[in-house]
């Protein structure tokens, strides 16, 4: 699988988990796009850990360092999986995992470059000595444990948007 | 056996459920959109024999070297900063986990789902011991304000409608009725948020315990598996020993297999990892960790004839596809787990004498064999436990008799055509004497039987 064909099956597959999920050619549209998907005045968590981060600053009017009282948060993500349109947090370089899980939005900012094409070989990479915490998030929260009906956003986010760059 | 398992009753049970219309109904529902969507989702899956065998080939190796595994994977989580123990039964486990939630001034631990937390009766046990406990999967909360039981391993509260959730909501919580389940999932997220927030402990269970690494691996849905394992400063995970895979390369599979099976899903909407506590410069994580492995029988149980009941990975796939248990649903089975799986366990785990009805839950129709993703022969085990029931003693005196005149009667030629001609000459005699009653359930015996047209 190339390049274009694994993000482009990316695409599909965490659109088919109910993430919007899409591709942005050229990263300097970054800030115009999330100030569209992030509501004016929101509460936003922003790690700026990262150039992206630091880049997309810009696009929002109301910054928290608290993720537990944010209503957005816009990160990068450790990764990608084709295969099941997932991505991935994790806590290295200090991140806060439960920032994606807390927030009942949250917007990933993935480079097309970190999408793996399968399960295998993203957990191939990280067998030896994962991180602490690794979390494999593909759509919003939902359950079905009334009468097997979904229903979105328990706990977690009600809303997944994936920009791949 | 603990005191409140009724496996015994099983036919009691049975039947009472067999009479209760609101639950058919919902079990119903449940077992074919269950049956419906896994089917769905496996049609994306080219070769899923071989992912079958690949899979329960893996769990085969555990199996075969477990106490090897389950050192490695001690060691490994101990090197990431857990603290792992060892109970060998239900007690020692409860005692455990009370012991180190009460050293550390536990008032509320908040629980995210986990079979062997029900096993061992955990929150019955903390209660007492003054422990708040709050359990925060939609359906586990459900049954938790009801003071019920799981009937399903996945959908806990699949016998409940949406009217009977409204009304407990609007009892127990004071909120309006609805039976809108988006609305009563709302009600759920504001007022388990708080109890994340306020937590001195989480307690979850797993789905897999990774050897390499020591990692702790969760499928969750809701969200509330990650917070329960990594808000609170302390986590608690209680797992069966048999639970362990050797490296995280192995999880694909497992991946690709068990969210189809439960749910009919891709995967699940989070999958977690955790390995050890949160180090130095880290954000993310428990500051302390500890992981109960419980035995609980489960060592014996590999060293007999059903050892293959272990390679289990709890999607409960059997049950949906198993007409008993769409019939009769989860709680007749008296104990934890339900279905065909988990009349095959409780027998294991809780003893023959406490479990025997069970062995007759089966059609033996095969149904669960075909859809094990981990391929477990589930009918030969449910043979050999009847088998088994009958060398123990627990068979009934008037099955036990009319078996063996069968077997006698079958093993000559010449006593079974006798037969044959006495209950075909007997058969008037029979109609009047037991009516529609008996011989409505009798085949009508025929002139010629089908043994003797061939040629």
């Amino acid at each position: 699988m190339n390049r274009e064909e694994t993000v482009t099956r990316f695409l599909e597959n965490a659109g088919r988990a109910a993430a919007g999920a899409r591709l942005v050619e050229d990263r300097r549209e970054l800030p115009r796009l999330l100030s569209e998907l992030v509501p004016e005045g929101a509460a936003v968590y922003c790690p700026a850990r990262s150039d992206l981060e630091r880049e997309v600053l810009c696009a929002f009017s109301r910054r928290v360092d608290d993720y537990a009282s944010a209503e957005v948060t816009v990160e990068e993500v450790l990764a990608g999986i084709a295969e099941t349109g997932s991505i991935v947090c994790a806590s290295l370089e200090g991140r806060a995992v439960q920032a994606s899980v807390l927030p009942s939005r949250h917007v990933a900012l993935l480079p097309a470059e970190k999408i793996f094409p399968t399960l295998d070989e993203f957990f191939a990479d990280h067998a030896a000595s994962p991180p602490t915490n690794l979390a494999v998030i593909t759509g919003p929260s939902r359950t079905a444990d009334i009468e097997l009906t979904l229903a979105i956003g328990v706990h977690g986010p009600e809303r997944l948007d994936v920009l791949v760059i | 056996m603990s005191e409140d398992q009724t496996s015994l009753q099983f036919r009691a049970n049975s039947a009472r459920a067999v009479e209760d219309e609101s639950l058919r109904a919902a079990m119903r529902n449940a077992t074919d959109t269950f049956g419906a969507r896994r089917a769905a989702a496996f049609e994306a899956i080219p070769d899923l024999e071989s992912l079958r065998e690949q899979a329960s080939a893996i769990r085969l190796e555990v199996l075969d070297n477990l106490p090897a595994y389950l050192e490695q994977f001690t060691a490994s989580a101990e090197r990431a900063g857990a603290r792992v123990h060892r109970a060998a039964d239900a007690g020692a486990a409860r005692e455990l986990i009370a012991a180190l939630l009460k050293e550390r001034g536990v008032k509320m631990a908040a629980k995210s789902k986990s079979m062997v937390s029900e096993e061992i009766h955990l929150n019955a046990h903390l209660e007492q011991e003054g422990i708040e406990v709050v359990e925060t999967d939609l359906g586990e909360y459900i049954i938790q304000l009801e003071k019920e039981t799981p009937s399903h391993i996945i959908v806990p509260a699949i016998h409940k409608n949406r009217r009977q959730v409204g009304r407990l909501f609007a009892e127990r919580l004071g909120v309006p009725y609805s039976d809108d389940p988006q609305v009563l999932t709302k009600i759920a997220r504001k007022v388990l948020r708080e109890k994340f927030l306020a937590a001195d402990a989480g307690i979850s269970g797993a789905n897999f315990a990774v050897a390499e690494s020591g990692s702790l691996v969760l499928f969750t849905n809701e969200g509330n598996g990650r917070m329960v394992t990594s808000l609170p400063p302390l986590h608690i995970a209680i797992l069966s020993i048999e639970k362990i895979i050797p490296s995280l390369r192995d999880l694909p599979p497992f991946i690709r297999l068990l969210p189809r099976s439960a749910t009919g899903q891709a995967i699940t909407s989070y999958l977690s990892v955790i390995t050890g506590t949160r180090k130095e410069g880290e954000a993310t994580g428990a500051r302390e960790l500890h992981i109960v492995l419980l035995d609980g029988g489960r060592t014996r149980i590999l060293e007999g004839e059903c050892r293959e009941m272990l390679k289990c990975i709890r999607c409960g796939a059997c049950m949906n596809v198993c007409p008993v248990y769409r019939t009769v649903g989860g709680h007749a089975y008296g104990w934890t787990y339900p279905g065909p799986m988990g009349m095959i366990l409780t027998t294991l785990l809780t003893g023959m004498a406490s479990a025997h009805p069970l062995v007759d839950a089966s059609t033996l129709c095969g149904a669960c064999v075909e859809v094990c993703p981990v391929k477990i022969p589930l009918v030969e085990l449910i043979l050999k436990l009847r088998d088994r029931r009958v060398r123990e003693g627990f068979a009934d005196p008037k099955t036990n008799l009319g078996m063996r005149l069968f077997g006698a009667a079958a093993r000559s030629p010449a006593l079974f055509d006798l037969g044959e001609r006495c209950t075909r000459m007997a058969w008037p005699l029979i109609r009047k004497l037991g009516g529609e009653k008996v011989a409505g359930r009798l085949p009508r015996p025929v002139a010629k039987p089908f043994h003797r047209r061939l040629p």
